[in-house]
């Protein structure tokens, strides 16, 4: 234990995504935070591809839900939801 | 001076000689940590992460045995991992409806499973109050690693993913792989961090699970003559003796990289088919193509194909890295 013990004071820390409006969006459990300014106008499909690479592979996402929802990935975000995707199928050798 | 702070690339100030202007490359003035490779390469499994339970993991594992027990070429299974989207304590493994053979395992839509603990059929995958968050297969009686076709569909595809291999059916016995992916990474874990692997009686797989595993149909390919020869050097690479056979990636007792391919080609001994050796691969890979009939595929067998193919090219992948670290290996020797 103890791989990532940063002694960082927190005034040096520039974390303000939290505080200001944001869209999350989900691949299974991992997840970032979109800036209103970044998502606004854009539709979930846009998101994923635009900002979701750093999370999985989004070419290969089959279907976006929100609250359990299934969605349609031409539907436009809103501010303050969450959005999760997830992969449909895969092989393994 | 202004320090150009970029993105990804770091800090860099205009610089200005007598001929004229260039961009150096200098410190964040604001940097605030130095970090090590150890803590880039590095996960840290979180102190509160509960692990899959052991009368869980056992269904699994009893399915893997199974699959292991039902062919004589032994099958391969894989499944998906959940966790609760109110309480992450709570573990769901689900099988879906897949194809598979003694060296893949193919799923063309999660939206068929079954919960391996109660047979509850799932439809829509995920299952609601679910979150996806990996999956596990079963390398049979081959050693456990993550192929060059794991690597494709894993590190895309955030989560635990762990394989499960070196299974012998009559000594109950079997060796992990886990890794957790994220961020198009793969970190490799211990898997008793992550798993609650002790044995635990009574418990098994749901019999409905069987239901949604079909086994590779290779006679629907034409030319079964030369599948038989196929399947004949297969099983000649099966019987290599592993105690003669090494890593090919055990290059300070075997020097020359292809002085195993004598060993398994002449096989004597054990019943262990190490993939993790690019040229048997690439001979695996070779053995399902040479059944495909190029003149005549339905859809289906083109998505096949088109899968086997990639798979091919993945494997001449391996094959070119690991002959790269050979001829590394020989000038490093001749400095």
């Amino acid at each position: 234990m103890g791989l990532f013990n940063f002694n960082i004071n927190a005034s040096q820390s520039n974390d303000d995504s939290k505080k200001l409006p944001y869209v999350e969006i989900f691949l299974n459990s991992d997840s970032i935070r979109i800036s209103e300014a970044e998502a606004k106008g854009k539709t979930v499909d846009q998101l994923y591809q635009e900002f979701g690479d750093s999370l999985g592979d989004v070419s290969r996402i089959q279907r976006y839900t929100n609250s359990g929802r299934i969605i349609e990935g031409d539907s436009q975000v809103e501010i303050g939801m969450s959005y999760r995707a997830t992969v449909a199928s895969e092989s393994k050798g | 001076m202004t320090i150009l702070k970029t993105q990804w690339d770091g800090c860099y100030e205009l610089t200005t000689n007598s001929f004229g202007s260039y961009l150096k490359r200098v410190s964040d003035p604001d940097f605030n940590v130095e970090i090590s490779d150890e803590q880039i390469e590095g996960f840290e499994i979180d102190g509160n992460f509960q692990k899959i339970p052991a009368g869980l993991w056992q269904r699994w594992i009893q399915l893997c045995l199974e699959m292991t027990r039902r062919s004589a070429s032994n099958l391969e299974v894989s499944c998906r991992l959940l966790r609760n989207e109110e309480d992450s304590s709570q573990w769901k493994i689900v099988v879906p409806k897949q194809v598979v053979s003694s060296a893949s395992v193919r799923v063309d839509s999660f939206d068929s499973c079954i919960d391996i603990e109660t047979g509850e059929v799932i439809e829509q995958y995920p299952p609601l109050g679910w979150i996806p968050c990996g999956s596990s297969h079963s390398h049979n009686t081959m050693a456990a690693f993550f192929s060059g076709t794991d690597d494709k569909y894993e590190i895309g595809d955030p989560g635990l993913h762990v394989v499960v291999g070196s299974i012998d059916i009559h000594a109950n016995t079997y060796q992990m792989k886990a890794s957790i992916t994220a961020n198009k990474r793969r970190f490799d874990i211990k898997h008793e961090d992550v798993i609650d692997s002790k044995p635990v009686q009574w418990s098994t797989f749901h019999p409905e699970a069987l239901n949604l595993i079909k086994i590779e149909d290779l006679s629907r390919y034409n030319n079964p003559n030369k599948f038989k020869n196929n399947k004949a050097n297969v099983a000649n690479y099966s019987n290599k003796d592993q105690s003669y056979y090494k890593s090919w990636h055990d290059i300070d007792e075997y020097r020359n990289p292809f002085h195993w391919q004598d060993t398994y080609v002449n096989g004597n001994g054990s019943n262990g088919e190490d993939v993790d050796d690019p040229l048997l691969s690439l001979e695996l890979a070779n053995v399902e193509l040479s059944n495909i009939d190029f003149s005549n595929l339905s859809y289906q067998e083109t998505l096949y194909a088109i899968d086997e193919l990639k798979n091919l090219a993945s494997n001449i992948d391996d094959l070119i890295k690991s002959l790269e670290q050979c001829s590394d290996y020989f000038f490093d020797s001749a400095v």
